[in-house]
């Protein structure tokens, strides 16, 4: 549901989605095929296989510009994925024109996975 | 011991039945372990001790891993072992086995370290009697059993507030994820100018409650830790740096109020506070009641912050926030008592309906060592306002 949300959002402002997974595993392998790398990576905390944060590690590894946005209902896992590289971190619920703005400042072109 | 009964809160021993009760004697000589046996053949008729007895400690922690056992005699002179190191080498082998040690009258003092160190008692051979053998025993295998007991429902309750934590954090956390496209949609609805204007209006009072339900979690998250920090571990927090914050939160919270408040408090350093960023929710808290709750456009807050001293050595920031607006009766006022943040009190609050932000404050500002009521901001008057009265520890 939240994952379709933030799809249907996204496009209205204007956004193209090039991914999404629901875990973090298949956030990484898909990170990895997509050609070109989105602009932003929307991550969630709480998901299966790899948190949110043991996915923004991996991912920074393959590509140390990555830009990871963190949005989480968990506001213990803000200050461990800010050190683990994200940009920057909303709580859930967060503000849509804060979401919006925060991904604006974030990427310059207008492509970007979502994960979570 | 099955056939044991207990002890009673006033001390006397029900037997209601014949009961066996199997006793180690760990002692190497052969007149006191003979004395000991004769003491314990002629107690009564109901209780029947049978004693076992061994020459040496490695001998007795052999016989414990044997058949049941349900209390140890030794003496802390053995062949193998000498004084306290005796009792120690037992206990280890056997914690959950009443020990009780047989000691010389010039050696009392390495019995009564014993004692502290988990022995259940000791008794002194050149006075020992069958009455008061047979009553230290009993006594020693019944404390020792409800030690278990409580142990047992210690490690209980952790488990329970452990599960009851876990629950807590996905009720706020999967609850704060859902709220999360209600949101996003009332907002899409409610920016929409396509849509009609009743629809917006709508949508945004969906919006409104939806940002409340999501600071209603965030604040009871935040009274959830603090019940789990140790009190010590609480920053010190400026209010001056607090007040500000405070202000324009709740002031862009509330742009269709007037809101206008008023400071009163010392001009020169800093108002150092225990409670660490839980301070800011607190204050926050009480600033936001003050202003929604407000039926009229205008509000007058005064903030008034003062030195009190208690006992000659305990120092507080007083905080004072008072407002103009509907006041508050009596009988909610009540519920502002931290050392009121009793469990009976929180249920009884609870089951009353009393407003949750009130609950949560009195508990946060007792956790913080503080204290705190609500008076009418005109003494007498309710309905002219009200006052909450806020006292944190002063830090340096």
């Amino acid at each position: 549901m939240v994952i379709e949300t933030y799809r249907e959002i996204l496009r209205i402002y204007g956004f193209e989605v090039v991914g999404w997974s629901y875990n973090g595993e298949e956030a990484i392998k898909k990170f990895e095929m997509l050609d070109p790398r989105p602009d932003v990576i929307i991550m969630d905390h709480r998901l299966p296989m790899k948190n949110g944060v043991e996915t923004t590690v991996e991912i920074l590894r393959i590509d140390p510009s990555a830009k990871v946005l963190f949005v989480s209902a968990d506001t213990s896992s803000r200050s461990p994925a800010l050190s683990a590289g994200a940009l920057g971190f909303l709580r859930k619920p967060f503000e849509l024109k804060e979401f919006v703005a925060t991904i604006k400042q974030l990427g310059e072109k207008s492509m970007l996975a979502a994960s979570g | 011991m099955s056939a044991v009964s207990t002890a009673t809160a006033n001390g006397t021993a029900i037997r209601s039945r014949t009961a066996v009760l199997r006793i180690l004697l760990v002692e190497d000589n052969p007149g006191d372990a003979r004395l000991v046996k004769e003491m314990l053949a002629e107690v009564d008729k109901q209780l029947v001790f049978r004693v076992e007895q061994v020459d040496t400690l490695a001998a007795g922690i052999e016989r414990t891993r044997g058949e049941k056992i349900d209390a140890v005699l030794v003496d802390l002179g053995l062949p193998d072992s000498k004084g306290l190191e005796t009792f120690y080498r037992l206990h280890a082998a056997v914690p959950n086995l009443p020990v009780i040690v047989l000691t010389m009258l010039n050696d009392e003092d390495a019995a009564i370290e014993a004692v502290r160190g988990g022995a259940q008692d000791y008794l002194i051979k050149s006075r020992l009697d069958g009455e008061l053998l047979t009553r230290v025993i009993l006594y020693s295998i019944e404390r020792k059993r409800s030690e278990g007991a409580l142990r047992n429902r210690t490690f209980e309750a952790e488990c329970a507030q452990v599960r009851s934590e876990t629950y807590f954090d996905y009720l706020a956390h999967d609850i704060a994820n859902l709220l999360s496209p209600i949101l996003a949609y009332a907002e899409l609805i409610s920016d929409d100018s396509e849509a009609p204007s009743s629809t917006r209006a709508r949508a945004a009072r969906i919006v409104e409650q939806t940002r409340r339900a999501s600071s209603f979690i965030l604040s009871l998250r935040a009274l959830e830790e603090a019940e789990r920090t140790p009190f010590d571990e609480f920053d010190f927090v400026d209010l001056k740096d607090m007040f500000p914050l405070v202000e324009g939160r709740v002031r862009e919270e509330h742009p269709e109020k007037q809101i206008s408040v008023n400071y009163e408090m010392p001009v020169d350093g800093a108002l150092k506070v225990a409670g660490g960023v839980h301070v800011h929710s607190l204050l926050d808290g009480i600033l936001e009641n003050a202003v929604n709750y407000s039926d009229s456009e205008k509000v007058t807050v005064s903030i008034r912050v003062v030195p009190v001293e208690e006992a000659g050595d305990k120092f507080f920031w007083q905080i004072e926030i008072a407002d103009d607006g509907p006041g508050m009766v009596d009988e909610l006022k009540a519920f502002f008592v931290p050392s009121g943040a009793s469990s009976e009190r929180l249920r009884k609050g609870i089951s009353r309906g009393v407003a949750s932000s009130l609950l949560i404050y009195s508990a946060l500002v007792g956790r913080f060592g503080g204290s705190g009521w609500v008076e009418d901001r005109v003494p007498g008057d309710y309905a002219k306002g009200t006052k909450v009265v806020v006292k944190l520890p002063r830090g340096v």
